[in-house]
């Protein structure tokens, strides 16, 4: 899967003590015969519970996620597709992080050339590691999940997940039809999109963002921006006439 | 040999921790009484039920299948516990199928040794860390120091202590026994390239430093350390969850990404961790979800144009093994979500220190015996067996039954004292008529001395539960008695008005 092939070979009289360890104290284990069957039973029918909470409909979910997104201190703006640079523009405007804006190449938008915003499309970390107080990145997500307020983002030359991170504002993406309602259809649609396009699933990274970059570790008192970005903004589209 | 050598080391670092934390108390009971002695700790510890508690009710609360999502956890740990084997070589397989390592470290210095190797291997200089409680069992963070890496907590809560050369109070949240008073004495000795008179006063301010420190070292460090929440058997993926996004830089800069975790973290696939998901930041923080939990499998592929180049998982035993062929495996299922801790009345008392271990309150009280032997000796005795771990535990596990065990095993006997007295107690509760007669004799001194502090104080074992307590008054009658006496008066009540009814008709 890689050309790197790495140098250091985990050693063989460790593994096989380890498994070894493991095996012995599983003979230990002596359970009664009631015990057994119910383990049998589980082992047979562990997965059958499914978490499916009452289904919703687009506009609901939409809903939900706005709700919980909003209440996280996430901001959270609609669009058409084709009106998706427009929008960038107007929410920069009223930033004060300037005008430029980071992003992966083949991105969603093409980065368009006569936009007010001076799209940077950027390749390796470690070619924009000289100026990494960068103040805007944008990002796609391929679903989110309205359960919690989650969007999924895979990692990838067109979404390198250190924008994720670094970005002051993180501006992510989002088709609104890729919304889903739990973390189970969103894996589905991620599984099912690698598929289509031969990729392997998992990429290297899933990252479920759920709002900014937080911290209570000082007094238990909630503070924005901890590592990672202290704004959050979501645009979610709509390729349809209607939003 | 090298767990010797390894029991020795943490022996040291934890001397070093305890004579600055507790006065080199030695015992449970001593450091308990220094802890509650401690008006700064008292102060930084009251937020504790207001905070947690208050917040996981309410997320709780707000999930109407919390119960039934226990209860599928509880079956995922179950399951891949009873066939733990078949999914670590399946484990096994994916990870290097993802073009990962995948390293045995059946002892702590295994997993040290492991990871010095490939820190040499790298020519490693700065060592960027997550948040890893199995990094804090072994020692890890001082391993690395030692060996001669600048080693960077990079969660706040850890760097806040790394700055003290302490141990982690609290599993999830590790500077909770610190205020800003604390905190601003050390960013102000540590920091020195800042101006001496900037602010440091709001939470923001302190924040906003820290991250400005600790971005130099993401951007600059060689290898990023992280922990794993879960593990997936059928991907080889490792799970971080956090909400402050370092373990999230910690994994993506550095060209090389070790993850440390162990055995217990596996679960079979992507959909059964988020039903786990699902409980653990209620049950942790309150949230209904952290706000970053990122997966990741294998190194960059490839097409990517970032990501590290190598990733290594170190797959720690250190007696878990042991404790899967024991009466103890049900601990295996635990999760650390922390709600053990922030419902314990020990652990809202004392903090964390008091325990001598990195993992403190009701489940450390079950775990360090098995991890530190000798030195966690009393921790099953840290409790006083109130049940709400139990209640509020998501996976379910019997705490204070394995504290319970813990009591009778003979590395944590109790001193000739308890034994004697628990005998005797016994041997009286098994009968109840001289039982009865003892009481009536006993009460009646007991309440007269309890009017004379000096006289209660003579009675074994009351002076030094009055350290920190007052003993309730003691009543003359017992209650049976008094039962007794009451039942009577209320039955010759009812007789006079059966009567009375009786010539009214």
């Amino acid at each position: 899967m890689t050309n790197i092939t790495p140098q250091i070979k985990p050693k063989e009289s460790r593994r096989s003590k380890f498994l070894k360890n493991v095996k012995e104290a599983k003979k230990k284990v002596t359970i009664s015969k009631e015990q057994k069957l119910k383990l049998k039973q589980q082992k047979e029918a562990y997965q059958e519970f499914k978490y499916q909470p009452e289904e919703k409909t687009l506009e609901d979910k939409f809903a939900q996620f706005k709700e919980i997104l909003t209440s996280q201190s996430a901001e959270i703006y609609e669009c058409y597709e084709n009106q998706i640079n427009e929008k960038l523009e107007e929410i920069l405007k009223e930033k004060p992080y300037g005008q430029d804006l980071l992003i992966g190449k083949n991105n969603k938008i093409n980065s368009p050339k006569n936009s007010a915003i001076n799209f940077i499309e950027v390749e390796s970390f470690e070619k924009n590691k000289e100026n990494y107080n960068l103040n805007c990145a944008l990002t796609t997500a391929f679903a989110a999940a309205s359960e919690t307020g989650t969007l999924f983002l895979n990692s990838g030359c067109e979404n390198p997940t250190w924008l994720n991170y670094l970005a002051t504002c993180h501006i992510v993406l989002l088709d609104k039809n890729s919304l889903c309602q739990t973390y189970e259809e969103a894996f589905a649609k991620g599984k099912k999109e690698a598929g289509l396009s031969n990729k392997p699933f998992p990429p290297r990274s899933i990252n479920m963002i759920s709002g900014p970059s937080r911290t209570a570790d000082i007094e238990q008192t909630l503070t924005l921006g901890a590592h990672g970005p202290i704004e959050l903004i979501i645009i979610v589209y709509t390729s349809e006439r209607e939003v | 040999m090298s767990n010797q050598t390894f029991e020795k080391q943490v022996n040291q670092t934890l001397l070093l921790k305890d004579a600055s934390l507790s006065k080199s108390a030695s015992s449970f009971n001593e450091r308990a009484h220094a802890a509650l002695l401690d008006d700064k700790l008292q102060q930084a510890l009251s937020v504790i039920p207001s905070g947690f508690v208050g917040k996981r009710t309410k997320a709780k609360a707000a999930l109407p299948e919390f119960s039934e999502l226990s209860d599928q956890a509880v079956r995922i740990k179950n399951h891949t516990l009873a066939n733990i084997e078949a999914y670590l070589e399946q484990f096994e397989a994916a990870v290097q199928r993802s073009g990962g390592q995948l390293h045995f470290a059946p002892e702590p210095q295994d997993a040290l040794d492991i990871i010095d190797e490939i820190c040499t291997t790298k020519d490693a200089k700065l060592i960027a860390k997550g948040k890893t409680m199995v990094g804090e069992e072994i020692g890890l963070t001082h391993f690395l120091e030692d060996k001669g890496y600048e080693t960077v907590e990079t969660d706040l809560g850890e760097y806040l202590i790394q700055l003290r050369d302490e141990m982690p109070s609290h599993i999830i949240a590790p500077a909770v026994h610190l205020t800003r008073e604390n905190i601003r004495k050390d960013f102000l000795k540590t920091h020195k390239n800042l101006a001496k008179d900037r602010k440091l006063e709001t939470p923001g301010d302190f924040v906003q430093e820290a991250r400005h420190i600790l971005r130099e070292k993401f951007i600059n460090a060689d290898i990023g350390i992280t922990g794993a929440n879960f593990l997936i058997a059928e991907t080889g993926t490792s799970i971080i969850v956090t909400n402050e996004g370092n373990g999230d830089l910690c994994q993506s800069l550095p060209k090389t990404h070790i993850v440390i975790a162990s055995l217990e973290k596996l679960v079979p696939t992507l959909e059964d961790t988020t039903v786990l998901l699902r409980l653990l930041a209620r049950s942790a923080t309150g949230q209904s979800i952290s706000t970053y939990t990122t997966f990741a499998t294998g190194p960059k592929r490839e097409e990517d144009t970032s990501g590290p180049e190598e990733f290594h998982i170190v797959l720690l035993d250190n007696g878990r093994s042991k404790m899967l062929g024991s009466e103890f495996a049900e601990m295996l299922r635990c999760i650390r979500c922390g709600a053990c801790l922030n419902h314990c009345p020990v652990y809202q008392n004392l903090g964390g220190h008091a325990y001598g271990t990195v993992y403190p309150g009701p489940m450390g009280s079950v775990l360090s015996p098995h991890y530190f032997g000798e030195r966690a000796k009393d921790l099953p005795f840290a409790s006083s067996f109130c049940g709400r771990c139990n209640e509020v535990c998501p996976m379910q596990i019997p705490l204070t039954k394995l504290m319970r065990k813990l009591r009778e095993k003979p590395l944590t006997k109790r001193t000739l004292f308890a034994k004697t007295s628990m005998f005797a107690w016994s041997q009286l509760a098994k009968r109840p008529r001289l039982y009865n007669l003892t009481m009536k004799a006993v009460l009646p001194c007991l309440s007269i001395a309890a009017e004379q502090n000096w006289l209660m104080n003579k009675v074994p074992g009351v002076k030094a539960w009055q350290k920190h307590r007052t003993l309730p008054t003691i009543a003359k009658t017992s209650f049976q008695d008094a039962w007794n006496l009451n039942c009577k008066k209320d039955s010759s009540q009812e007789n006079t008005r059966v009567k009375k009814e009786g010539q009214g008709k």
